[in-house]
C-alpha cells in the first residue's frame, strides 16, 4: 500500500482516524439512546411502585451505561499498544483516587462523622483522576 | 532505552504520522517512542527496524549507564559496534 508523505507534521495517522471513526460509531448510538431514554424517563416520571415495568424503566439507564462501557472496551481493544498503556495507567490512577476517597469516608464513618454523599464523591474523584491523567498523558505526546 | 528514530525519520523527510501510517499505529505512539517516554514492544521494534531496513540493534540500544543492571551494560557494549556500522550505511 502506497503511503503518502504529508507536509502537516501534526496530522493524525490513518489508523488514528480509522479508530476514531470506529469509536464514534460504537459510542454515539449508545450515548444518544441513553440520553433520550433518561430524558423521557424524567419527563414521564413513572411510579416505580405501581408495577414491575415502571421499575425496569427506572433501571433502564444502567443498560445504556453498560452499552457505553462495552463500546469503550471495544475501543480499548482497537487502540494500539501505547494508547492501551496510557488508558490502563489512567484507569489505575482513577481507581487509586476512588479508593482513597472511599477510605476517607470509611475513616470518617469510623470516627462517627456520618456523611450521606460518599458515593458521588468516590465516583467524581475516580472519574476526574482518570480523565485528568488520560488528558495529561495524551497532551504530552501530541 | 535510546533510539535513532527521529534521526532516521528526518533523513527520509517523513513526519511522525507518515511513520505511523506505515506501521498502522497512532502518531502518539511514534512520538512517545521518539521522545523516550515509551519503549515499544518487540513486535513494534522489529517493524520499525524493518521499515528503516536496519537491524533492530542499530535502531535501539540500552542507556549507557544501564539501570544498575549488569546485563544492560553487557548489552550496550555488544550493541555499540553494530550501531556505528548501521549509522555509516
Amino acid at each position: 500500500m502506497a503511503v503518502p508523505v504529508s507536509d502537516n507534521p501534526k496530522r493524525q495517522s490513518q489508523s488514528d482516524r480509522r479508530r476514531a471513526r470506529a469509536n464514534r460509531r460504537g459510542m454515539l448510538p449508545a450515548i444518544v439512546a441513553g440520553v433520550a431514554d433518561t430524558a423521557v424517563l424524567s419527563a414521564v416520571n413513572p411510579d416505580a411502585h405501581a408495577n414491575a415495568w415502571n421499575l425496569i424503566w427506572w433501571l433502564s439507564p444502567a443498560a445504556f451505561v453498560l452499552w457505553v462501557m462495552l463500546a469503550g472496551a471495544a475501543g480499548f481493544r482497537r487502540a494500539d499498544e501505547y494508547q492501551q498503556r496510557v488508558q490502563l495507567e489512567s484507569m489505575a490512577a482513577g481507581f487509586l483516587v476512588a479508593m482513597l476517597v472511599a477510605l476517607v469516608f470509611l475513616l470518617l464513618a469510623a470516627a462517627q462523622i456520618h456523611t450521606s454523599t460518599a458515593g458521588p464523591w468516590v465516583f467524581a474523584g475516580g472519574a476526574v483522576a482518570w480523565g485528568g491523567t488520560l488528558t495529561f498523558k495524551s497532551l504530552r505526546t501530541r | 532505552m535510546n533510539n535513532r528514530l527521529r534521526e532516521l525519520r528526518a533523513a527520509r523527510r517523513w513526519s511522525q504520522a507518515d511513520v505511523a501510517d506505515r506501521l498502522d499505529v497512532s502518531r502518539q505512539t511514534i512520538n512517545a517512542v521518539e521522545t523516550g517516554r515509551y519503549d515499544p514492544s518487540l513486535p513494534l521494534a522489529f517493524k520499525l527496524a524493518a521499515l528503516f531496513g536496519l537491524p533492530i540493534e542499530s535502531l535501539f540500544w540500552p542507556d549507557s549507564d544501564g539501570d544498575g543492571d549488569g546485563a544492560h551494560d553487557v548489552g550496550a557494549a555488544a550493541v555499540q559496534p553494530d550501531r556505528a556500522a548501521g549509522a555509516g550505511s
